[in-house]
């Protein structure tokens, strides 16, 4: 008898045969070898198939070749890189140029008014939409939370796809809810709140009005946002304002957090301050036993700081002792009346006529300019000094050593092919989004009683995130240099390679800050679409 | 979860029991969306399709003949609304028809049957070469190894005759072993 055809046989392996044609088959299959490895090879097939059939997703395939963009987006990605680079440079000049004085209210970070501005426009929404600032604000935070969490959300309930996961992250959820706030006492008037003298307040005091009044006392924290805040009494926690005037005649045993068109302290703060003003008045009375850190149009100071001074704003004249150091990071102006004693360093970013010593005034340590005279100098000098190149070499086997271990352990994060240039303002469009809302709703965490280990980690996972942004990109460039395999030893040399050029990169005079500004988005956006991708395949159908 | 436990969960599906659905959605949406996702070919039209699957299920669910495992009649319909969508992509009507049955036509040697050990590497290029199969040779192969499905309900679902599910299912592996045998070569 002679053999059958190959589809007679695939039939048979099927089940699919007439029963008598069946046992004509096998018949034959008792004597032909032949037939017998093909009818064996035909079930292997089939059980072949059937397997890779069932089997989950493959992840989305690593080859260039697959995921190589068309030529000639692949062209956009310089010219969307370029662009992007020149408008980051153009704003980060703006910010670094000096102006000429007629002008330097023009300069984005000198802020002359801005918080007049700022506190105008809230005090007017205020007024005219009651509890817009508070809903806002809530939103706002509100909006970050779920951003996030129903990112988490919707993954997870991709990927184990069933009610229970949903359950356990409400569990969480409730959890993490904010305690409801029993030592709170909540104040709103249209015109005014006053703590009487004599009146104490034993809890948290949080007031919205027009003018607010504290003769009495405030055993917690006080919270204000209002046109007027004045403090004649005490208040023993910290204060938390958003006012246009504060002044402080009394005690405020905790510190000072305030955005405020002019502070007038004229009485004592326990603690640190930390302000944003136009105008910032610390009188001869006034004392602040820590630190103050000013960011500000016009301050004087003639009382007592304890310990350091940090500046950035237009002009800063200390008249009173300050114990420790002073830092001024940016201003125009620095003045040393006769009565200033300052017990640590003065360091000032200002050039040799910015800088103004009255004979009278001591300085206690050394008095160091950090600015050079001409800002060409100033780009030049960093270069010059070889500890610059040894900290740049530190970091980069840093990032190689960390960029190794984490392609051991994860080498799906990092992609093999260039993206094109629309994918590229996707990733820099994901990367903006990532690094304004994850750091709100981290806070937003830390605010709830129970979210502050969440928020501990949530801040310590987007350290690591940010860190490895930046090698994704440095690998990015490796691979599109050397076109290594996925090979450990030729990963290597391409990591390091990439990471040396966006190294250089990113410390280039001018350009280097906005290089490295546009890596670190784009390469949080293309971690974050390497991490996506790989939860879809893993998880997905 | 066994068969008996499954008909409870339709039967109150049926007195308009929406949890019991959504039950029956968990146990068996990751089968259909895998369906969907081999017939298809396409990662994007997938989870639409195995979505409407569900509604029609939901809205047949009282013509369901309890007597037959609940899977095999839900990967019917996911089948059936799979080949509809195959049918839309196309303007040729007779998109699984592949002429009579001949066996001595198709009797020419061909590529030895696949027997490749089944690693990552593998799989993926095999999986590759079944998504650039044609339509009407994936259809039958994906309802065949996937779904299980025997002659009779594989030309139901494609409306042929049982010889031309074994001629397709025939060819549709001939060419897969090309597809992928080059492939392999061009390695």
């Amino acid at each position: 008898m002679s053999c059958f055809p190959e589809a007679t046989y695939s039939i048979y392996v099927d089940g699919e045969l007439a029963a008598d044609e069946s046992r004509l088959l096998e018949s034959h299959l008792v004597t032909c070898r032949e037939c017998r490895v093909l009818v064996s090879a035909l079930r292997d097939e089939s059980s072949l198939l059937s397997d890779v059939l069932h089997e989950r997703e493959a992840p989305r395939p690593r080859t260039v070749a697959a995921t190589a963009p068309d030529p000639g987006f692949a062209l956009g990605l310089p010219l969307a890189v370029a662009a992007v680079t020149a408008a980051f440079a153009v704003v980060s000049f703006l910010i670094q140029w000096r102006w000429p004085s007629g002008l330097s209210q023009l300069q984005p970070l000198r802020l002359k008014g801005a918080f007049e501005m700022a506190i105008d426009v809230v005090l007017l929404l205020r007024e005219q939409v009651p509890g817009l600032a508070e809903l806002a604000l809530a939103l706002g935070g509100v909006a970050a939370v779920s951003t996030l969490l129903s990112l988490a959300v919707g993954a997870l309930y991709q990927r184990l796809g069933n009610g229970s996961s949903l359950l356990i992250v409400l569990a969480c959820l409730l959890t993490a809810a904010p305690e409801p706030a029993s030592a709170l006492d909540l104040r709103r008037g249209v015109k005014e709140v006053t703590i009487a003298t004599g009146e104490t307040v034993r809890e948290t005091l949080v007031v919205s009005a027009e003018t607010v009044d504290i003769d009495g006392t405030v055993d917690g924290d006080l919270v204000v946002g209002a046109e007027r805040l004045t403090i004649r009494g005490t208040v023993r926690g910290d204060v938390y304002a958003f006012v246009r005037d504060l002044e402080v005649s009394g005690t405020v045993t905790g510190g000072v957090h305030s955005g405020a068109g002019r502070i007038y302290l004229d009485g004592s703060v326990g603690r640190s301050v930390y302000v944003g003003t136009d105008d910032f008045t610390l009188t001869s009375d006034g004392r602040i036993g820590r630190d103050v850190f000013l960011w500000g149009d016009k301050v004087t100071f003639d009382g007592t700081v304890e310990r350091d001074v940090a500046f950035i704003g237009d002009s800063l004249e200390l008249r009173g002792p300050v114990g420790r150091d002073v830092d001024v990071l940016r201003a125009d102006r620095l003045t040393l009346r006769a009565g200033a004693r300052v017990g640590g360093d003065v360091t000032a970013a200002l050039t040799a006529d910015e800088i103004e010593m009255a004979p009278g005034a001591v300085v206690a340590g050394t008095a160091v300019r950090t600015a050079l005279d001409t800002p060409a100098d100033h780009y030049w000098a960093a270069y010059l000094d070889p500890g610059f190149y040894l900290f740049l070499l530190v970091r980069l086997a840093a990032a190689f050593v960390f960029g190794m271990l984490l392609y051991v352990a994860v080498p799906q994060l990092f992609p093999s092919a260039l993206p094109d240039g629309r994918s590229f303002f996707r990733s820099l469009g994901v990367g903006f989004l990532l690094i304004v809302v994850t750091p709100i709703a981290i806070v937003c965490c830390a605010l709830t009683v129970i979210g502050i280990p969440v928020a501990v980690l949530g801040a310590f996972a987007f350290a690591v995130t940010v860190y490895s942004a930046n090698i994704a990109v440095g690998a990015l460039i490796g691979r599109s240099l050397l076109h290594p395999g996925e090979r450990l030893g030729s990963f290597g040399p391409a990591l390091l390679a990439g990471l040396f050029v966006l190294s250089v990169a990113t410390h280039v005079p001018l350009i280097g800050l906005p290089i490295g500004v546009v890596s670190l988005l784009f390469g949080l956006g293309v971690v974050y679409a390497q991490v996506r991708a790989r939860w879809d395949a893993v998880g997905g159908a | 979860m066994d068969e008996l436990a499954i008909r409870r969960h339709v039967e109150r599906s049926r007195a308009g029991d929406t949890d019991a659905f959504a039950e029956l959605f968990r146990l068996f949406r990751t089968d259909v969306q895998r369906l969907c996702r081999r017939m298809l070919a396409s990662r994007d039209e997938s989870d639409d399709a195995a979505s409407e699957v569900f509604l029609r299920a939901h809205r047949a669910l009282d013509a369901y003949d309890t007597a037959r495992p609940f899977r095999s009649w839900l990967l019917a319909i996911a089948a059936h609304h799979c080949v509809d969508r195959l049918r839309r992509r196309t303007t040729e009507s007779r998109l699984f028809e592949p002429g009579d049955f001949d066996p001595d036509r198709i009797a020419a040697p061909g590529p030895s049957p696949l027997q490749q050990r089944l690693t990552e590497e593998v799989r993926e290029h095999l999986l590759a070469a079944l998504e650039a199969l044609p339509d009407r040779y994936r259809a039958p192969l994906v309802l065949r190894y996937f779904a299980g499905f025997d002659y009779s309900e594989i030309g139901e679902v494609l409306d042929v005759s049982r010889n031309q599910v074994a001629t397709l299912l025939f060819r549709a592996k001939r060419k897969l072993r090309e597809q992928f045998d080059s492939a392999d070569a061009q390695r």
